[in-house]
């Protein structure tokens, strides 16, 4: 029988504050999951996914405290590997914060592929907010601001709406 | 004796009495040897049955999807091929909740104290028969000699070392032979095998490589066996196996197995290699690409009783 390698991962340490919740997997058949986890007040909680173990991605959502929602997914690869990570967080807006400080709120940071928990997603020595990834003359805190995309070329006034939450 | 002594020995030896006696019906028949055997079939290269299909997929309706290229690596499809890397799409989609039909719930413990389950335990204990693990380290050299070790059930006090003129590769199609006496009742060998190979060239290069780290290469000291052609299985001990050890009798009982088996062995594991070796050929000319991957997720709301 064709297995799938399936695992929640705990999750590791990937910055300081940032730790490991203790999340649970449950089958829903046609190879969905639902993830869930014991959450706690004054956390947040962010979902990682990866095909090999080793990059890690963010699943573009960010929930907080005891009473957060479930998780579910449904992959169409044999090899998919999911883990929550949580930081700590006594605020009551998860999705406009800017956890790492790079001047990018966590959901703009999730939604354009951007890491909410590294102040230097690609390790080039530059914050994230003070690129210009797609080098219109407008930074990405200008892009953050005014709701544009960071890496598609349009006019910094272009609004772009986005969606949080479910 | 010293009293102290004899008491010790008593309170020592007094659970061991009392554990005989509750196991000897199930020690080992001293019946003598009828047969050795493979009792089922030997690995042959033929393909297992393909996988059921997978479930059907949930029909979803996408709220949001992006889709983003990334570089894969995966593990190679059989042994001795590079792994199979490449970039793929990824797709992620917000999906609405599917409203997946619940599991069927699962199926209620039976009551302990049910006759018919009590039949089925008792049914089934009577039926009972434990495997003996074996864990064998192998080494062959030259597909013409074996150095071997076994541990019988893991234990390392246990271990015997010998030589055999088999080629152990042979032993690698099948986990489990038999050992039936004559009075009807049988012993199942499950092996746990470590299997290498050694050619004159590989021995060279491990000797150049011991040699260049200030090391030296002890040539193993071979014994003079027969060929196994001429002579049948045969086999010489290096190290262990006193007559009471239960290694030297699985050590005859595989080489007694082999005797019998090993013409369906051999034929087994050319046709084997002949199946690895084709399909390693195709994959080298048609090296697999990774596929491109979709992710579906979606949030529910917890039900009040699981808050």
């Amino acid at each position: 029988m064709k297995t799938r390698t399936l695992a929640i991962v705990p999750a590791v340490l990937l910055a300081l504050g940032a730790h490991a919740a203790s999340p649970t997997i449950e089958p829903l058949g046609m190879s969905s999951y639902k993830v869930d986890w014991e959450g706690a007040a004054n956390e947040a909680y962010f979902i990682q996914w990866s095909l090999d173990l080793g990059g890690w991605q963010y699943f573009p959502l960010v929930d907080q405290g005891v009473d957060h929602d479930e998780f579910n997914f449904n992959s169409s690869t044999d090899r998919f590997f999911v883990r929550v990570v949580s930081w700590p967080y006594t605020g009551t807006d998860p999705h406009g914060a800017d956890f790492d400080g790079d001047g990018l709120s966590n959901i703009f940071e999730l939604m354009f592929g951007l890491d909410p928990l590294d102040t230097d997603s690609d390790d080039d020595g530059i914050l994230d907010g003070a690129e210009d990834l797609d080098e219109d003359g407008a930074l990405n805190t200008t892009e953050n601001f005014n709701g544009s995309n960071p890496k598609v070329k349009d006019h910094p006034d272009v609004k772009l709406s986005v969606t949080v939450g479910n | 004796m010293k009293p102290l002594l004899v008491l010790l020995s008593l309170c020592c030896l007094a659970p061991c009495l009392l554990a005989q006696e509750i196991v000897q019906e199930d020690q080992p028949s001293t019946s003598p040897i009828a047969e050795v055997f493979i009792p089922g079939p030997i690995t042959d290269g033929t393909p297992p049955q393909p996988p059921p299909a997978p479930p059907g997929k949930p029909d979803f309706k996408i709220v949001e999807s992006r889709t983003g290229r990334m570089e894969v690596v995966e593990p190679p499809p059989m042994h001795g091929l590079p792994p199979v890397t490449g970039t793929v799409n990824v797709t992620l989609n917000r999906v609405e909740d599917p409203k997946l039909p619940p599991l069927p719930e699962p199926l209620p413990a039976a009551a302990p104290t049910d006759p018919a389950v009590l039949a089925a335990i008792e049914e089934f204990r009577r039926n009972y028969k434990g495997t003996e693990l074996l864990f064998i380290s192998a080494t062959v050299y030259d597909r013409s000699r074996t150095y071997l070790r076994i541990y019988p059930n893991g234990v390392a006090r246990k271990e015997i070392a010998a030589w055999s003129n088999i080629d152990f590769n042979h032993f690698s199609g099948f986990s489990t032979f038999r050992v039936t006496r004559e009075d009807g009742s049988f012993t199942d060998h499950g092996m746990l095998m470590g299997l290498g190979n050694q050619t004159a060239e590989s021995t060279e290069r491990l000797r150049e490589l011991l040699e260049k780290n200030g090391m030296e290469y002890s040539v193993p000291e071979m014994p003079e066996l027969p060929d196994l052609a001429v002579a049948g299985p045969r086999y010489v001990i290096d190290e262990g196996g006193d007559v009471e050890d239960p290694a030297s009798e699985i050590l005859a009982y595989m080489h007694r197995l082999y005797a019998t088996e090993g013409a369906r062995m051999e034929a087994a594991y050319i046709e084997r290699e002949r199946v690895r070796k084709e399909r390693e050929a195709y994959y080298r000319a048609n090296p697999p690409k990774p596929k491109d991957v979709t992710i579906n997720f979606w949030r529910t709301s917890k039900k009040e009783e699981d808050k």
